[in-house]
């Protein structure tokens, strides 16, 4: 298996070469398949490996060598460790199902070509952020998928507006991608080597100069934070649903989003070299988680709610890796990654069906219409909201919870990952309820999805609610097969025992229902006209957008106008080019006026350079 | 006989003939004054030549004399002729070949 | 001795001439001071031993430029002629200037250091003359032969008669 390990990555990037090049020759819908049966390969490819080796060692493959300068070489070489393929399994399964129910969602689009190259593209980077061996090729993955990203927000670019949020994405990110590549060149010219086993080896045993190691960790977590839309980088994310909602599902649910906790999880020898920064991780976590979900509950844009649910949920992951749960973060983002998607698609078919309108306030009563979408779009919201027993997010979110507990600041990591799973029971539910239940409203056309849209729906909902039962809660003596799976690399998280265990896990499942409660009660005020999205706070996302437009866009654009008068105009213009033209047209006055025109003034030349001459002959007698 | 002051008499001819070309302003003045310029040199050559009491002075004072015989007639028809089409005698009036104007400012790119 | 007087005599006949042509009014004046000024030019040659030339200086100068210098004159009749007074303007003190200069220069250069003497004129005679052109400066009569025809064919063409347009 491992020589067919380049087969993964590479099955969805010759997809995007092949659709790009072919281009205007294939028929959109060719393109599509050309892209889907891409995509299945590579599944296919990943089942194969799960069958082959998911229980033993890591597979490895080096393609080639990238460069080489002096005796320092980096190689293209894939590792797939169990790490690697929770990963590697999110990003081609679900990127496969999503690339389904494209075929019939996207079609008729304009540039739907243009989409499946960067669709296909993106998952390429993605398996190759996922299965490097050493942190260049790793950051190539990461900029590809940055890309992609831009481009498929972008994917209506003839709307202004569209292409500005495409920008927005990838300027924030990039403040983050600036951080991690400092923090790759801070690791080299210490260490001196990128690749991930000697590094982190030679980061473990290293004991010396914790300065410079939180100096890195801290420049990693911005990089994260970036990608993962966390505080205070989080802004892109709201905006990002200009694209399409199954790029929405791809991307800024299911892969992208989650690389910056992948990030920390391969490199957490190095944030437990300097624990402080692993606090700090917990620390936006736990605020970030807290902050979407207020922000999710003033939202009236069916797609922003998601969104701002999906920072949130991927607080819950941050919480996790900075409490030292790798494991149970990596499952929150599985099964995250299965109700999120299933959430946005969901969506985009909502939004069909009302004809383009994202209001939720102006939806109602589609259960009557949308049978089975209802259900699907329920099974999603279950397994958001962490309802017990039924729903996958419960047996991932909720030891999360625990585990902050026990956690340094335990006291207030807990309170605030508790308010979360009661404020994430309500948004989820406040947009089911409004979306789904009750008397009908507005205006519906009768949406009808082809096999190829319910088929993933369905996976995604079965998998939303069944995927939990690998990790039963702990303490009870269930079987319990992930974290044990995945414990030699990256260790097992600290669970509070005993009876506090007991009142928390009770706490953990009260939480929910009682958002949920919550729910009905707003979306009831909410049909009345009132309700949480009416608050400013709440549904301008705490005004971030504002404050970062006041002291960061505003004083750029002030000093680019600056500089544009002082140095364009004045020095380049004025001085430089000016002093230039000025000399030149001076020389040409001067020298025209030999050639007036006027024989006298010719004599008088001729005679002026023949007295300089016997003059000279005088002098030199 | 004294050398210099031979030398100094054609050197002076020419000065006057300078001093008719450069401050007379009708064109037949400036054409005798070119005249006299070339006379004042041919006396030079002819000192010259008796200095070293050579024969080169006097050709160079005949070959003078035909390349001015040459170089007049073409100038007279042109000054028949300036007088014919412009109506001038004087020399200032004769500045078609000249310079253009200096352009006028051009808008910045 | 003798000889020493008529040269300074026909010289200062001569710059005289040339300087009443210089402040001539009218131009047919001025050319018949330059008659003058050339026909002691041509007694200034013959004292310089150069006997041909001077001969050569009466027959194309005075009989042939300068006729040409006056039928020109004939040929462009001006209406009454003004005194000449010359501007005293910056057209009159630049040059001037330049001539002052000039003749400062070239009394530095002939009047002051040694003075050569020279005890005998030798006349060169057309003979020497003929023997040295038509030998050593072939090759330049030739050529000036051209320039002549090239005169003379420009001449020919400046002055044909135009078709009014």
């Amino acid at each position: 298996m491992s020589d067919w390990l380049w087969l993964i990555p590479g099955s969805p990037l010759a997809g995007a070469a092949a659709t790009a090049l072919l281009g205007g020759a294939l028929r959109p819908s060719t393109a599509a398949r050309i892209a889907t049966l891409a995509m299945l390969v590579c599944a296919v490819a990943v089942a194969a490996l799960w069958a082959t080796g998911g229980t033993g060692g890591a597979a490895r493959q080096t393609l080639y060598t990238w460069m080489a300068v002096g005796d320092w070489q980096a190689t293209m070489g894939l590792r797939v460790d169990r790490v690697s393929l929770v990963m590697v399994s999110v990003a081609s399964w679900v990127g496969f199902l999503i690339h389904l129910f494209s075929l019939s969602f996207m079609a008729e689009d304009y540039g739907e070509r243009r989409y499946y190259v960067f669709l296909n593209l993106f998952v390429a980077g993605m398996l190759l952020f996922v299965m490097a061996d050493n942190l260049l090729l790793m950051y190539l993955g990461w900029e590809l998928m940055g890309l992609c990203s831009y481009a498929l927000i972008s994917h209506w670019y003839r709307d202004g507006a569209k292409a500005r949020c495409g920008r927005k994405a990838f300027v924030v990110t990039r403040i983050g991608d600036a951080a991690l590549a400092l923090a790759i060149f801070l690791l080299y010219t210490h260490f001196g080597t990128l690749g991930f086993e000697p590094l982190l080896g030679a980061v473990s045993s290293s004991h010396d100069d914790t300065t410079l190691l939180g100096w890195i960790a801290v420049l990693v977590l911005i990089g994260a934070a970036g990608k993962s839309a966390q505080l205070p980088l989080s802004v892109w994310l709201p905006d990002a649903m200009a694209g399409p909602s199954t790029v929405s599902a791809l991307i800024h649910a299911a892969t992208m989003v989650t690389a910056g906790v992948y990030l920390i999880a391969r490199l957490h020898p190095l944030f437990e070299a300097v624990p402080q920064i692993l606090e700090l991780v917990a620390v936006v976590g736990a605020l970030t988680l807290v902050y979407a979900g207020l922000a999710a509950l003033g939202q009236h844009d069916i797609k922003r709610l998601i969104a701002y649910s999906t920072i949130s949920q991927i607080g819950y992951m941050f919480l996790g890796l900075g409490v030292g749960a790798y494991g149970l973060a990596l499952f929150h983002l599985a099964t995250h990654a299965c109700f999120k998607a299933l959430l946005f698609m969901g969506a985009g078919v909502v939004i069909n069906a009302y004809q383009g309108d994202h209001d939720i306030r102006k939806m109602g009563g589609l259960a009557q219409g949308q049978p089975y979408l209802r259900l699907v779009f329920l099974a999603g919201s279950l397994a958001l909201a962490a309802v017990p027993f039924i729903s996958a997010g419960f047996y991932s979110k909720d030891p999360i919870i625990e585990a902050a507990a026990v956690a340094p600041h335990g006291g207030l990591l807990w309170s605030l990952a508790i308010l979360g799973a009661v404020l994430t029971g309500a948004y989820a539910f406040r947009l089911y309820l409004m979306v789904f239940h009750g008397p009908q409203r507005g205006e519906t056309v009768p949406y009808r999805m082809s096999w190829s849209m319910r088929l993933p729906l369905g996976l995604l909902a079965l998998a939303s609610l069944t995927l939990g039962f690998v990790e039963l809660p702990h303490g009870w003596h269930l079987p319990q097969l992930w974290s044990p799976w995945l414990a030699p690399e990256v260790g097992a998280p600290e669970l509070p025992h005993g009876g506090g265990g007991v009142l928390l896990q009770l706490a953990g499942m009260v939480a929910p229902l009682a958002g949920i409660a919550l729910a009905f009660s707003i979306v009831r005020r909410e049909r009345a006209g009132g309700g949480t999205s009416t608050v400013g706070v709440l549904a301008q996302g705490g005004y971030l957008d504002t404050v970062y437009d006041l002291l960061i866009v505003r004083p750029y654009f002030g000093l680019a106008r600056a500089l544009r008068t002082l140095v364009e105009s004045w020095s380049l213009n004025g001085l430089a080019l000016g002093s230039v033209v000025s000399l030149i047209r001076g020389g040409n006055r001067l020298l025209s006026m030999t050639q007036n025109g006027n024989a006298a003034r010719y004599a008088s030349l001729m005679v002026l350079g023949a007295v300089l001459m016997v003059g000279y002959f005088l002098w030199i007698r | 006989m004294v050398y210099e002051p031979t030398l100094m008499t054609g050197a002076l001819l020419f000065l006057i003939g300078l001093a008719m070309v450069l401050l007379r302003r009708e064109v037949l003045f400036v054409l005798m004054g070119i005249e006299v310029m070339f006379n004042g040199a041919g006396l030079t050559a002819a000192a010259a030549g008796q200095y070293w009491q050579d024969s080169v002075g006097q050709i160079l004072v005949l070959f003078l004399m035909t390349i001015t015989g040459a170089e007049l007639a073409v100038a007279l028809v042109l000054v028949f002729l300036a007088f014919r089409r412009l109506k001038v005698t004087q020399l200032a009036d004769i500045h078609a070949l000249q310079d253009a104007p200096p352009l006028a400012e051009e808008s910045r790119s | 001795m003798l000889w020493n007087g008529i040269f300074y005599l026909t010289s200062a006949v001569m710059l005289i001439s040339a300087l009443f042509a210089l402040f001539a009014r009218q131009p047919i004046h001025g050319g018949l001071y330059l008659v003058t000024s050339m026909v002691a030019m041509a007694v200034l040659y013959y004292l310089l031993g150069a006997p041909f030339v001077s001969a050569l200086q009466v027959s194309l100068y005075v009989g042939a430029v300068l006729v040409l210098l006056v039928f020109m004159m004939t040929m462009l009749h001006r209406p009454a002629p003004r005194v000449y007074v010359p501007r005293l303007n910056r057209r009159f003190w630049w040059p001037m200037l330049l001539l002052l200069v000039l003749l400062a220069e070239i009394a530095a250069l002939f009047a002051t250091g040694p003075q050569t003497a020279l005890p005998r004129i030798v006349s060169v005679g057309p003979k020497v003359v003929a023997e040295e052109l038509f030998g050593h400066y072939l090759l330049i009569v030739e050529a000036t032969a051209l320039l002549l025809l090239a005169a003379l064919t420009a001449v020919l063409y400046l002055s044909r008669k135009v078709e009014e347009s």
